[in-house]
Formats: C-alpha cells, structure tokens, sequence
C-alpha cells in the first residue's frame, strides 16, 4: 500500500525529473523557436498590423482596421484569382497524386535494375529549380523557338499555340505536373517500402493477384502517405506563384500580373506600392489555404491516422 | 519552464510592440522635408565606380543608363569640389521597387534618382512628395538648352515647378526593311491608309511575314499611337496634384484601336508581345518588314543576333493619319533629386551638369544610344550627319531628329504602372480575341477611373 503511494506523483505538483525534462526540451526547441518567431511569427504579426492600415496617394496611411478585408473579399480581382487557383488545384491534384500513385505501384514491383535507373529518372524533373524548369518550358513552348513546330510541319500540320491566353492553363498543369510528380512519387514509393513483405505472401497464398494485392493492400497501407502528398500539393497549388511568374516573360499579355493571389500580392507590393492592401490579400490567402487544409486533414482523418 | 514562457512572452510581445511601433511611424509618411545640406553624409558610401577624388563631397545615382559608368568617369574626371558616387544599377521596375522601398523606410535612397517621365508623377503626387522642385536651385537658367517637348516631360504637366532635368527621348519613327518592298515591288507606305494597302498587297504578292506588330503590352508605346490621332488619353498636372483626367475610350482612341483590330483580322499585322525572346528573333529574321518604334530601336536592332541574310534596314517617318500630324514619342528620362538627397543644393548641381557638355553628350549618344534632349546635340551637324552602320550608312537622325524636335511633351497618371498593366489585358482582348473595341474601352476607362477615386484622386 504504502509503496503503491510512492510511486504515484501528487496531483497538481511535477516530479524533479519531468520539470528537468521540460527544460532540457525547451533548451533542445530553442534554436528552431528562436527563428521561428523570428522569421514566421514576428513577420505574421507584422504583416496583420500593416494589414490594419490603408494607403492611398492622396490621403497617405491611415488606420481602416478591417475595411481591407472587406475589400479584399469583395475584390474581383483577387476572388478570379482565387477560383482560378481553385481550378487548378481540382485539376491538377488528382493528376499528380494519380501519376505518382501509378509510378510508385509499378517501380515498387519491378524488382530489377531497370527500377531504380527509372526511380532516378522520374524524380529528376524535382531535382531542376522550378525557376530553370519554367524558363526551359517556356523555350520549349515558344511558337518560334520551340520544337513543336518544326515537329508538328513533319507531318504537315500547325503547331498549337501553348502561350495563347486559352491554352496557358493547360500548358501550366503541365508543367507542375512534371516537375512535381516524381517528389511525390518517391514520398510513396518509400511509404510501400516499408510495408511488411510478409503481407504479400499471405495474401498470394490466399490466391490474390498482383493488382488485386495493389489495389487491396498497398494503396489503403499508405494512405496516410497519399494525404500529406495531397496536403503538400493543396497548399502549393492555393500559393501558385513561381511558374507563371517566369513564363509570364514569354506570355506577357496571356498571363496578367495578379494571375493568381501571390502575383497579386505582389504586384500590388512592388508595381502599385500598395503595402497594406498587399497585407491584406497574403493574409486572407494564408488564411484560405489554413482553412482548405484544416477541412482537407478532417474529411481524411480516418485515412490519414491522424484521428488521436 | 515559467520563466522560459515568461521570455517567449516578452519576446512576442516586444515584437508586436516594434511592429505597432514601425506602423505607427509609417502612418504620418510623405510631405516634403526641409531640404539636406550635409555634405559629409555620403563619405563612406560604397560605391560601384572608382571614385577620383576620394576627398571630394560625393553624391550619389541610382542609374541604368548603359554605359553610365562612362559618363561618371567623365564627370569626376572634371570636377574637383563634388564626385558622383553610383550606387545601383538595377534597371527600370527593380530600380522603382527600390525608389519605393527606400520611400517607405525613410532612408536609403540615392541622392538623385533616374526616373522615366512616365513614372515620375507617382513620386511626386499627394502625399508623395518625393521629388525636389529644381527650380529652388536655379533650373530656369539651362531650361533653353533642352527641347520644350522634354521640359514639358519634367515639369509633370504643370508650369510652375520642374522635377527633374531631362536626359532622353524617344522619338518614334518607321524602321523597314527595304529589300523586302524592293523584292515585292511594294511602295513604302506613308499614312495609315497606304500602311494596310502595303500590307494587304505585300499578303497578296506572297510574302510570308506581316508588314508589322501590335503589341498588346507596349505600354507607352501605344499611348503615342493614340496621340496622333489626337487622343490624349491621361491628364495630370503638378499644379493640382490631386485631380486627374482619363479618356482612354475617346473616338480616337477607338479609332486606332479599331483600325489595328482591323488589320489583324486581315493577317497582315502581328500582335506579339514585345520584350520576348520570340519578338527579339522576329523583329530581324524577315518575320516584319516594318518595325514602327522608338529612337532606343536603332541600337537594340544592332545587339540582336540572327538578322537574315540580305537584308536592308531603312528609316523612314512613322506613317500617319494626315500631313500634319504631331510628333510622337515614346518613352525617355531624367535626372531627379529626391526628398532624401544629403546635400540637397549639390545634388541638384549635379544633376543639371551631368549631361550638360558636349563629352558628355558624345558619351550619351556615342556610348549609351540615348537620344539626345539637349538641343546643342540635336542640331549639331555632326550629329545630324552622322551614317548609322546597321541602315548601311543612311544618315537617320535627319529623320528622327525632327521627330524629337516636334514632340510637345505627354502627361502620365501617378499609378502609371497600373493603367499599364490595365492596357495591356484590354489590347491583348480587343486584338487576340477580336474583341469588342467600345466595351472593352469603357470597361478600361472605368476600371482606371474607379482606381483613381480609390486612391482619393479627383476624376476630371
């Protein structure tokens, strides 16, 4: 009895040991906490407060407290912005997330050298910085330049114009979607590395096919993989920015400089000096891109164990 | 742990006081500070050029003239009493972000400032007053040696104050490629009209190209378009800073814009986008057999690569709608001095002698391919006689000159970028896409009328 009474910790106060614990592990977080509130809480702050004042050249600065939000929410420029980043995120999420699922599946079958030289190969896209992976699309694009049209006259035909303002989207999705692709396919394929291979055997023994073992096994084993791959293609296509920005240099009038909400925010910033209402647009895009995600993360709780 | 929390708290807490602290002092920017006069301030300023005389007082330039480098040498080579100290070189939209960023930090900007004559309102209207009036510092005195046109630029529409000293222009003129109407036996056209005759007759007769380019994102280029035929789209004047005047959906506006709707639809006019690597190729492999464009044209031709075989490059005067229509322009810039000059009185000094001497003038033009303001240059002989190579020899400034003599001076809104940047989505519509000219006009009008009011600005 009395013994039993030692070991259990009194309510309210801690023993010696976690309170030393607690220290060491604040020391331990204190390099990484230290510049996260340096670089990321400190300029959030920063930016909501400018976010809080408006500018106009006649008038100068002055406080409007939440009036730019209203604004911002009732802009038709940055709510086309936002549609237009929403559809490229309908679309372009389920093609990466299919093509890298598809790439893992099959790498993670094939058993022989050709599967890593081809693993190399796929990621290789990621390897390239986008800024150089969209200027080379752009050269590759260009109706003058490019080899689609000397290709296409092989077989008599004109080529299509992929810097035209209807075409642009798709030539975008496309270019995402090779640079992107192979990253993701590696975070899966090594999401199917660590399955256990003994699962497969049963399963074989019980007479399943390979594809049945694919579909029936693999796929539901990294689901929690497939989320957080989805996570990480939601937020980076709601913060659409680098791609445009450089091919907007080939396409000047198909891709307008607030194409998206970063390029509105920062032609508002750099090109109409308009700081606070620049604020304003990053703050109610961060602000959309945390609720998409937190939405995203609950409808999948239970796929991507995240649920305790 | 509590005292770890307690920190954390302290330090969040310290910077959103700094941040309320750095908001409140951004709140009360603009209006224009009594003048400097340190002339110690810039001593241990870096800079990009070999300074001459280290004791000297320096002053220092943002400025991405080419070649100004030249320039710097010349001036401190002749002066002993002041140096001029280059700072940046970044170039035209890096180098206002720049201008912008020292504006809302109170500090760092240069003490004279290159700025085009189409960006200079921006700086220079309601509580943005960021650009000294020269005229303190005894600017009337050299007004005589530049083109009416060019001071008219600089004095932001207004008669009373002057923002800056002009350095260039850029008079617009027709480059075409001779062999090519030689070959099609096509007269070179001189209005409008003859201009999609030609065109529609160099179609018929099989030539491959188009006889020019609309470009959808020309920016200023297509406002001297719409002056010629009469439209003067923006109004502003540094007399009352607070209003101004839009009407880009004039009858001539919609008359230009129309007639190059027109000759798109008929395939005999491109509408690339300028500044693309595509339109550098175009512009000299036979794609175009005329190029109507600014001055700053002759030495771009001369630095791209890939020209075609046989060709022969001419100019002529841009087509127009009658005999007599203005002079047109496109682009140019001056020297300004900002609200943040050190030694306000020397950097105003500075930026009235840059370019006022004949070495330096010969540097500008020679070196940099500006297009001179001065009017000692302009009507030099030697100038006016000058065979430019790249046009085998044909002596063009006999035809620009005139151009830059003639031009009467532009106004510019002070949120130009944005009307631009408006411009360029509407041409892109009305000309790619067909379009209509008269809704997509008025939608532009009032887009950039709903800005201005915005802005606070009075809509004439």
């Amino acid at each position: 009895m009395s013994k039993k009474k030692n070991n259990v910790v009194p309510h309210g106060t801690k023993s010696l040991s976690t309170t030393r614990a607690n220290r060491w592990g604040w020391i331990f977080t204190a390099p990484f906490g230290i510049v996260f509130i340096l670089f990321l809480v400190v300029p959030l702050v920063y930016a909501f407060f400018v976010s809080l004042y408006s500018y106009t050249q006649v008038r100068g600065t002055i406080f409007t407290g939440l009036a730019n939000y209203k604004r911002v929410f009732t802009d038709p420029i940055f709510l086309n912005g936002l549609k237009l980043v929403v559809l490229y995120t309908i679309v372009m999420v389920p093609i990466q997330l299919l093509f890298a699922l598809l790439l893992a599946l099959v790498l993670d079958s094939m058993k022989s050298k050709f599967a890593s030289v081809s693993r190399l190969l796929y990621f290789l896209p990621y390897a390239i910085p986008v800024v150089i992976g969209a200027l080379m699309w752009g050269f590759l694009y260009s109706k003058d330049m490019g080899p689609f049209t000397s290709l296409f006259q092989l077989f008599g035909m004109k080529a299509p114009d992929f810097l035209a303002p209807g075409s642009i989207f798709g030539s975008l999705v496309n270019m995402v979607t090779w640079q992107w692709t192979g990253y993701y396919m590696v975070i899966l394929y090594s999401a199917l590395q660590s399955i256990p291979t003994d699962l497969y055997e049963s399963a074989r023994i019980d007479g399943a096919s390979e594809a049945k073992i694919a579909l029936k096994i693999k796929v539901p084993m990294i689901t929690s993989s497939m989320v957080m791959v989805t996570i990480f293609a939601l937020i980076g296509t709601l913060q659409f920015y680098t791609e445009p920005m450089v091919l907007r240099n080939n396409a000047n009038s198909a891709i307008p400089p607030e194409y998206t909400p970063n390029m509105y925010a920062q032609a508002l910033e750099f090109n109409y000096n308009q700081m606070n209402y620049a604020a304003t647009v990053s703050f109610a895009l961060g602000l959309l891109v945390v609720i998409f995600s937190v939405l995203f993360m609950t409808l999948t709780r239970k796929q991507s164990g995240l649920e305790d | 742990m509590r005292s770890i929390n307690k920190v954390l708290g302290l330090v969040l807490a310290g910077a959103m006081a700094l941040s309320v602290g750095a908001c409140g002092s951004g709140s009360d920017n603009g209006g224009s500070k009594t003048a400097g006069s340190d002339a110690h301030a810039n001593d241990s300023a870096k800079c990009i050029n070999k300074v001459k005389n280290p004791k000297a007082e320096k002053v220092t330039l943002w400025s991405w003239y080419p070649q100004v480098e030249k320039l710097i040498d010349h001036f401190n080579d002749t002066h002993n009493d002041v140096q001029v100290c280059w700072t940046s070189s970044d170039q035209s939209a890096k180098a206002y972000s720049r201008f912008s960023t020292a504006i809302k930090a109170k500090s760092g900007a240069a003490d004279i400032v290159q700025l085009e004559y189409a960006m200079m309102p921006q700086y220079a209207s309601g509580v943005e007053k960021h650009l000294v009036d020269l005229n303190k510092y005894g600017v009337s005195k050299i007004k005589d040696n530049y083109t009416p046109g060019a001071w008219k630029d600089v004095q932001l529409g207004g008669n009373k104050s002057v923002y800056g000293v002009p350095v260039d222009v850029g008079p617009v003129v027709m480059y075409y490629r001779k062999d090519i109407f030689d070959k099609y036996g096509v007269q070179l056209p001189t209005t409008w009209d003859e201009y999609e005759k030609a065109g529609l007759e160099l179609k018929a007769k099989g030539y491959q190209g188009h006889i020019g380019n609309w470009q959808p994102n020309g920016t200023l280029f297509n406002y001297a378009y719409y002056d010629q035929a009469g439209g003067k789209v923006f109004k502003y004047s540094a007399n009352d800073p607070e209003k101004v005047g839009i009407d880009v959906n004039s009858a001539s506006v919609k008359k230009v814009v129309t007639f190059w709707q027109k000759m798109a639809k008929e395939g005999i006019v491109a509408t690339d986008d300028t500044d693309t690597a595509a339109w550098n190729k175009k512009n000299v492999d036979g794609s175009y057999a005329t190029i109507i464009h600014a001055s700053w044209m002759v030495g771009y031709l001369n630095g791209l690569s890939g020209v075609q075989d046989g060709s022969i490059w001419q100019v002529a005067k841009a087509p127009g709608w009658t005999a007599n229509d203005p002079a047109i322009n496109c682009g140019g810039s001056a020297l300004t001095v900002t609200d943040q000059a050190k030694d306000t009185k020397q950097a105003a000094k500075v930026a009235m002698e840059f370019f006022g001497d004949d070495q330096a003038q010969d540097i500008a033009v020679n070196d940099s391919g500006l297009y001179p303001t001065w009017q000692k240059k302009l009507k030099s002989q030697a100038f006016l006689d000058r065979g430019e190579k790249f046009f085998n020899n044909q002596k063009i400034n006999t035809i620009i000159a005139p151009v830059a003599q003639n031009y009467k001076g532009y106004q510019f809104l002070p949120f130009q970028t944005y009307a631009n940047d408006e411009q360029t989505k509407t041409l892109a519509a009305i000309l790619r896409d067909g379009a209509n000219v008269d809704t997509k006009l008025d939608a532009w009008e009032k887009t950039l009328s709903t800005y201005a009011k915005q802005q606070g600005f009075t809509v004439e």
